[in-house]
């Protein structure tokens, strides 16, 4: 498939701010948000003529950009953990439920970020899949796991963040 | 826990203003790391020719002079070294390129392609003795022997050769320990819980 630069941008407008939370799921430290972003970018670039056109565009393009974040993640791996760097030089005192009822939106979004941090990759992408409202038919699609066990893996996901968040607010 | 609940706060944030990106910018951003990205594997082949080149003329000068038997057979067996080397590390290189998963694959199988790789660069550190250490120090060992001095200055000079390549070994060591085997584990996880609820 020929895709023209303007037909590329267009995609990335219309992807730009899953891409960017995407990114920031999968980030280890600050600066490497932006460093994946550019990278999902350049690989869908190189790989958009080999869009068959079979799915969805937007569901293929967050498939791209998945398996991007993980190599990316890996490649660059470091112990440092982003948010909790983020925390610190806020100066942050960390606590969930209260992050999660009573705190200003930045911070519930940036606990929320931290509580995800701690999954594993797949469970990641499952995850923000569902935050960001895809349907069970398109995170099955990404994932290569059945649509039926889509509600399986939300459900064990949901009680790991629980079991996160809950350990954190007693520490 | 409520999902919806996480769902709402998701929906609230704020985009990211630290970078935004006008259609000229993206272009122009991937083609200066596409040409970087290049120049970057470029240089890298370029060093590691001339390192090559160095070690054998080098060696390849003294193979020819000397008259020490010790000194022409260890700059052979460094030559040798040398070249295994490269190649090793150059066929593992075009390996992982040619092997190199494309993005668009399923998570899970791209997850799998991924351990495959891990595991194998795990390996070639595990074995750093074997195909680098081990050849370039019988080399040195043998070169060593050639020397016009005394054994006890023999001794120290390959008692630093030894102290030398056990740094190196435990280096890696240290690298697979640390960083291979936390994401060995943490890849496995992921494929574990995908792979329950697949269909193969």
């Amino acid at each position: 498939m020929e895709i023209t630069e303007k037909e590329f941008t267009d995609i990335i407008k219309d992807n730009e701010e899953r891409l960017k939370h995407l990114s920031r799921v999968y980030a280890d430290r600050m600066d490497e948000e932006q460093d994946i972003y550019q990278e999902i970018a350049i690989q869908l670039w190189r790989s958009l003529p080999t869009f068959n056109g079979k799915a969805n565009i937007n569901t293929w393009v967050y498939r791209l950009a998945v398996n991007t974040a993980i190599s990316f993640a890996r490649k660059k791996r470091t112990r440092q953990n982003y948010y909790s760097k983020f925390k610190k030089e806020k100066g942050a005192r960390h606590n969930m439920t209260g992050a999660l009822t009573n705190a200003s939106e930045d911070e519930r979004v940036v606990t929320l970020y931290d509580a995800i941090s701690e999954l594993n990759p797949s469970e990641k992408a499952i995850i923000t899949m569902y935050l960001e409202e895809f349907s069970y038919e398109e995170i099955a699609f990404v994932t290569d796991i059945t649509e039926n066990y889509v509600g399986v893996k939300l459900h064990r996901i949901k009680n790991k963040l629980s079991n996160i968040i809950e350990e954190k607010n007693g520490s | 826990m409520d999902l919806d609940n996480l769902k709402k706060i998701w929906k609230q944030q704020k985009s990211s203003n630290n970078y935004e990106y006008s259609q000229s910018e993206l272009i122009m951003l991937i083609n200066n790391k596409m040409i970087s990205l290049e120049e970057k594997v470029r240089s890298r082949d370029r060093l590691e020719i001339i390192a090559c080149i160095v070690v054998i003329i080098c060696f390849g000068i003294t193979f020819f002079t000397t008259e020490s038997i010790w000194k022409q057979v260890g700059s052979g067996a460094i030559i040798l070294s040398g070249i295994f080397i490269w190649y090793k590390l150059k066929s593992t290189q075009v390996q992982t390129l040619n092997n190199e998963p494309s993005l668009d694959r399923p998570m899970r199988e791209y997850l799998k392609l991924e351990l495959q790789s891990i595991q194998k660069q795990k390996k070639l550190l595990r074995n750093v003795a074997w195909w680098y250490i081990l050849p370039m120090d019988i080399g040195l060992f043998l070169f060593t022997m050639g020397f016009n001095s005394d054994f006890t200055t023999k001794l120290i000079y390959l008692s630093l050769v030894v102290l030398f390549s056990g740094f190196v070994w435990k280096l890696n060591q240290r690298a697979v320990k640390r960083k291979f085997d936390p994401l060995l584990r943490e890849i496995s996880e992921a494929i574990q819980f995908v792979k329950e609820g697949s269909e193969n």
